[in-house]
């Protein structure tokens, strides 16, 4: 008969290890280091395994260990410096608040700005974002969690991740515009992250 | 119609399928007559799919070995849960006094070691170096417990049937009490305790305020001086742990632990020292 922990481990291991993917690519994102990354996701899934009785089976393995490591980073290894690159949390709050209707009919604008942008691009708009709003076009758009799920993650009410979703994405839109400016492409009415840029 | 911002606001949730019915109804009722508001949802429907299409494209590769290694060290995990525990130390220790061919009295033998591990030659004992001294033989299984009992009068009785002239202090701490030692210099005795905090130990020695008086005792200067200031001295020694001092009812008491810092005052209650 093999040792509980063991079987603990097996399980662990199905359940956990399958998220692996995911919870690095958050801990580069926010981490903006991927050494950094393995070492916070490693301390994670430690910290999970040790943990692991606490879990309740059934419920969301992914939820559960991304809050780990969520908190793992903001004791350990947040910097209290902002890197160079992002855009200033006031700034974008006074941006929001200017940022022009679109003048530019639907359809060009969405070839224009979202389906000619680079990867990279895209990648670096998301990155730009200020930690509160990457976290939540993170969470939502490219791991897939649910409102609920995300504010319980973020410890705010379903109302705050709705505004920071939709000012999240505004930005992004802004962002990929200027990208597509500096291409070439003429994208009026749009806005800027230009005065934003610290 | 609603407020621009609530409005706004509620297109992603629309886009994301977490707008009730009552609220996706009225909104889609305005997208029909504002073209503003349809400009706003190609742009946050945009947005959003521009990166829900690239998900792959987002993600960065993981590590090679990050796998491997999360699974060598679940690998640790349980092997050292597995593992037969080994003797306490103190177990290893005592049993090793008691054996038949240790033909010297087990107290002696003891005391004995600890006193020479303490006197240097000179008439006074180093506070700061003998607590380093001893606790490395302690863990070394150099020094045994004379007086094994977690029993505080128990203990007080053994260190007065010792010679101990002062009352010793019982500190309130989160560690269980493994018993203690006494050692003499210079015609003074002196009570030594020992806790065992899981794996870890704490070692403390215990000198009244009357053998620093008479120079039989000595504490270096900046030790001394928080002393005299804040009443504790906090540091830690490489390949040793953590030396914590204070004073406590006119008996100095010196404690040494392989534990770190931030560990060691966590077992303490530091308001009742």
């Amino acid at each position: 008969m093999s040792h509980p922990i063991e079987q603990r481990r097996r399980t662990f291991e199905e359940e956990a290890v399958p998220h692996l993917s995911a919870l690095y690519n958050y801990a580069v994102r926010m981490t903006r280091d991927r050494d950094d990354a393995a070492d916070l996701v490693q301390d994670t899934f430690m910290k999970a395994f040790r943990f692991f009785d606490s879990f309740e089976q059934g419920t969301n393995c992914k939820a559960w260990l991304f809050r780990i490591l969520k908190n793992t980073y903001i004791n350990t290894y947040r910097k209290t410096s902002k890197g160079p690159d992002t855009v200033e949390y006031d700034v974008v709050e006074e941006f929001y608040d200017t940022i022009k209707d679109s003048s530019v009919e639907t359809s060009t604008l969405e070839q224009q700005l979202f389906e000619q942008a680079l990867d990279d691009q895209v990648s670096d708009a998301i990155q730009r974002l200020p930690d509160d709003f990457r976290t939540v076009i993170i969470l939502c758009d490219i791991e897939g969690f649910t409102y609920e799920e995300i504010a319980e993650f973020i410890d705010c009410p379903i109302g705050t991740v709705r505004s920071r979703l939709h000012r999240a994405r505004k930005i992004l839109a802004a962002t990929l515009a200027d990208y597509a400016r500096e291409r070439g492409f003429s994208v009026d009415g749009m806005g800027s992250t230009a005065g934003g840029r610290p | 119609m609603k407020n621009n911002d609530q409005h706004l606001e509620r297109l992603s949730a629309y886009l994301d399928g977490e707008l009730p019915s009552d609220e996706r109804a009225e909104l889609e009722r305005d997208l029909l007559q504002d073209p503003a508001l349809q400009r706003e949802l190609a742009l946050a429907r945009g947005a959003r799919s521009v990166v829900r299409g690239r998900t792959t494209a987002l993600r960065t590769q993981i590590p090679v070995d990050l796998e491997r290694s999360i699974r060598m060290q679940l690998g640790h995990e349980v092997e050292r849960a597995t593992a037969p525990a080994p003797l306490s130390w103190w177990s290893v220790l005592v049993n090793a006094i008691r054996r038949p061919m240790v033909a010297i009295p087990t107290g002696i033998a003891a005391a004995a070691l600890l006193v020479m591990f303490m006197t240097d030659r000179s008439p006074r004992v180093d506070l700061y170096e003998a607590s380093y001294a001893n606790f490395s033989k302690i863990v070394k299984g150099e020094i045994a417990l004379v007086k094994e009992t977690s029993d505080t009068t128990a203990l007080r009785e053994f260190f007065a049937a010792e010679g101990v002239e002062y009352e010793v202090f019982f500190p309130e701490i989160a560690a269980e009490l493994k018993g203690g030692v006494v050692s003499d210099h210079e015609g003074a005795h002196y009570a030594h305790l020992v806790y065992g905090a899981g794996e870890h130990l704490v070692y403390i020695f215990e000198v009244d305020e009357e053998s620093i008086e008479r120079n039989i005792v000595a504490m270096r200067s900046d030790v001394a001086e928080d002393i005299e200031e804040s009443r504790w001295h906090w540091e830690e020694r490489s390949g040793v742990g953590t030396m914590f001092v204070w004073e406590s009812n006119n008996i100095v008491c010196s404690a040494v632990s392989d534990l770190r810092t931030q560990d060691l005052s966590a077992l303490f209650t530091l308001e009742k020292l």
